[in-house]
């Protein structure tokens, strides 16, 4: 076993440790910092279609520290829980401290940065039980290694999905062009490597000030192409905005192993391909109009497959405090099609209350042979009850080829303390 | 790409292009001569009331705060003369700036929304990028400039693991009402776009092999 194989093994349980050096920080150090915590409590109660009460409770905690010297940590963990399937769950989302590496620079973003944290960098979106490293080289280039765990945010599922990763990113700025790339080895043994580019330029000078996004992602050990998304936006004014993008997109499940139990490849054997563009018109304060169209294809063990969707929205603010969002989308893919029709209310009295309702009536007809209306209300009351707490009550009622009536009622409450 | 795709992207990009412009101009000429933003960051109240200078003694002790942190005497007389008048004290005030130097920086108050601590109308706070389609074009801009957004939201106090990570299903903030019973559809239609969140195999199975019950 090599060292590092040995370090990924047991650093699963540096979360755990990390509490432990946070907490002992937060005991003997809390005359010396900034500490602010959050508590946020949820409860319902419904039932299901098999007429089965349910009362889920939800309850999330987290504390920041701000310390002397600049270091800082931040812990943030949930319960979760529905008694009646006894699914209790602890489970830490956030738990790392920050060390700052150039004080004495205006490089503030240079850190240290250990324990459990989000990571996203190329195509990967998760969780990291490890070390990253940012370090400014100059204002607008730097480097930054990192080490860890890579774990899927959903936390619901029982088997252990993490994947050792190992990975340098590179980022700069050369007249105008915004470069970052990095280069990851993960899995067991390190034995999948990618490397992956992205570059960011906006002509400013040009009518409409075109912006260009380019994302790859490269196999290391062939240099073949795995993935990419491009995106071009133009702005004509401060007002309106229109893109296009094109996706090719593999399945990239957190752990690779799972690659082939994993819900892209039920559907898809190829990569996915999509052509979307979208227009959003900002008409004055009081509206926005957006509109976005899109194309899919990929090859699945039917064939050739394609999907589509229209989307039209619209956010209008009826005067002050109340605004209106109706929107129509229109969807077709193998699995069926949906025209939906929503519409959002909300009425935002003063800083300190806030109605909303939401309507979604759609005409869905299924692959399954479900055909027909179905309805979806929701509705709820949010009010401050001091500096330091809110409230939200809510109310939701579905009626659909599986319910004739079914309605859950919601409450929350935050507490900052 | 395949031939059908270059021709879909082809076609959406004519059609659009020529479409936008024609829009655009339209706008244009409808939007010649108005403001479109109104820029009010007003604060709730003179800042001179806003500010304590005993309430945050202890505070500026606590983080080694200085005086010349804040009235930072960068203006100097124009005169090189001893004898000369002094400075007008006006120009010693510290810059408004000043305040966020700690407020979004190094600490992070107990409340409800922090801006509306000074100012009066928060949401008016928001940056002209946010306000067009930034729902979907935020993560890009994050990954590339993350340090653009560290200008405002504290990267360590959740900006983004309140909604990333965060799983409530009591309180569903990102589908729309009715996705429980459209969802396959969609997910038939773009299976890459669920796997952008849902990034572990078992998201399906715990809800289909288990008969829907939850």
């Amino acid at each position: 076993m090599t060292l590092t194989t040995w370090l990924f093994k047991n650093s699963k349980a540096c979360p755990f440790l990390l509490l432990e050096i946070i907490a002992i920080l937060f005991c003997y150090q809390s005359s010396l910092a900034y500490v602010d915590v959050q508590t946020s409590t949820s409860f319902g109660f419904y039932r299901n279609y098999k007429k089965l009460n349910q009362f889920p409770v939800f309850h999330s905690w987290s504390l920041n520290g701000f310390y002397e010297n600049g270091v800082e940590s931040s812990v943030e963990f949930y319960l979760n829980n529905n008694f009646s399937e006894n699914q209790w769950q602890l489970i830490p989302t956030q738990m790392q401290i920050n060390l700052p590496l150039q004080p004495e620079t205006n490089y503030s973003d240079s850190k240290l940065k250990v324990g459990r944290q989000l990571f996203s960098e190329g195509f990967d979106f998760a969780l990291l039980d490890g070390l990253l490293v940012p370090y400014y080289l100059d204002m607008s280039s730097g480097i930054m290694p990192v080490i860890g765990y890579l774990r899927s945010t959903d936390f619901e599922q029982k088997e252990d999905n993490s994947s050792p990763l190992l990975g340098m990113i590179y980022w700069t700025s050369l007249k105008g062009i915004r470069f970052r790339g990095g280069y990851h080895a993960r899995d067991t043994d390190f034995e999948n490597r990618y490397i992956h580019t992205s570059f960011q330029y906006q002509w400013d000078a040009l009518p409409w000030k075109p912006l260009l996004y380019l994302k790859q992602e490269f196999i290391a050990t062939n240099m073949n192409f795995n993935q990419s998304y491009s995106e071009l936006i133009f702005s004509p004014s401060n007002t309106v905005e229109t893109r296009f993008s094109y996706t090719n997109l593999n399945p990239r499940p957190t752990n690779h192993s799972e690659k082939h139990t994993f819900i892209y490849q039920i559907f898809s054997l190829s990569p996915m391909e999509t052509v979307a563009t979208e227009w959003t018109w900002k008409k004055s304060e009081q509206a926005t109009f957006n509109l976005s169209l899109e194309q899919g294809f990929y090859q699945s063990n039917k064939g050739n497959e394609n999907s589509s969707r229209q989307d039209f929205s619209m956010d209008y603010s009826i005067k002050s405090g109340q605004s209106i969002s109706p929107c129509f989308i229109h969807m077709k893919s193998y699995g069926g099609e949906i025209h939906d029709l929503c519409l959002r209310y909300s009425i935002e009295n003063t800083i300190n209350s806030k109605y909303i309702a939401e309507l979604n009536s759609a005409y869905i007809n299924k692959i399954n042979q479900i055909e027909g209306w179905v309805q979806h209300v929701r509705g709820s009351y949010e009010t401050t009850l001091s500096n330091r707490a809110k409230v939200l009550l809510a109310l939701e009622v579905e009626r659909n080829q599986y319910f004739i009536f079914d309605m859950r009622t919601m409450a929350y409450v935050t507490n900052y303390l | 790409m395949s031939p059908t795709i270059f021709n879909s992207l082809f076609y959406l990009f004519t059609r659009g292009t020529l479409t936008l412009f024609l829009f655009s101009s339209f706008l244009l000429a409808q939007n010649q001569g108005k403001d479109p933003e109104s820029k009010s960051k007003a604060l709730r109240e003179p800042i001179k009331t806003l500010f304590d200078h005993k309430k945050h003694k202890g505070p500026f002790n606590k983080s080694s705060t200085s005086c010349t942190d804040c009235h930072t005497f960068s203006v100097k007389s124009p005169s090189s003369d001893p004898l000369a008048a002094n400075v007008p004290s006006g120009y010693l005030q510290p810059s408004k700036k000043v305040c966020h130097e700690c407020h979004l920086a190094k600490i992070s108050l107990a409340r409800v929304n922090q801006c509306s601590l000074c100012h009066s109308q928060p949401e008016k706070l928001i940056p002209e990028n946010h306000k067009l389609a930034w729902k979907k074009r935020h993560g890009h801009v994050a990954q590339m400039e993350p340090e653009s957004c560290h200008a405002c939201h504290k990267e360590n106090q959740n900006s983004c693991n309140n909604c990333h990570t965060q799983k409530n299903t009591l309180k569903p903030i990102v589908h729309r009402a009715n996705f429980r019973m459209t969802h396959a559809i969609e997910a038939r239609g773009n299976p890459a776009r669920c796997t952008t969140c849902h990034t572990s195999s078992q998201f399906c199975s715990r809800c289909h092999e288990s008969g829907g019950s939850r």
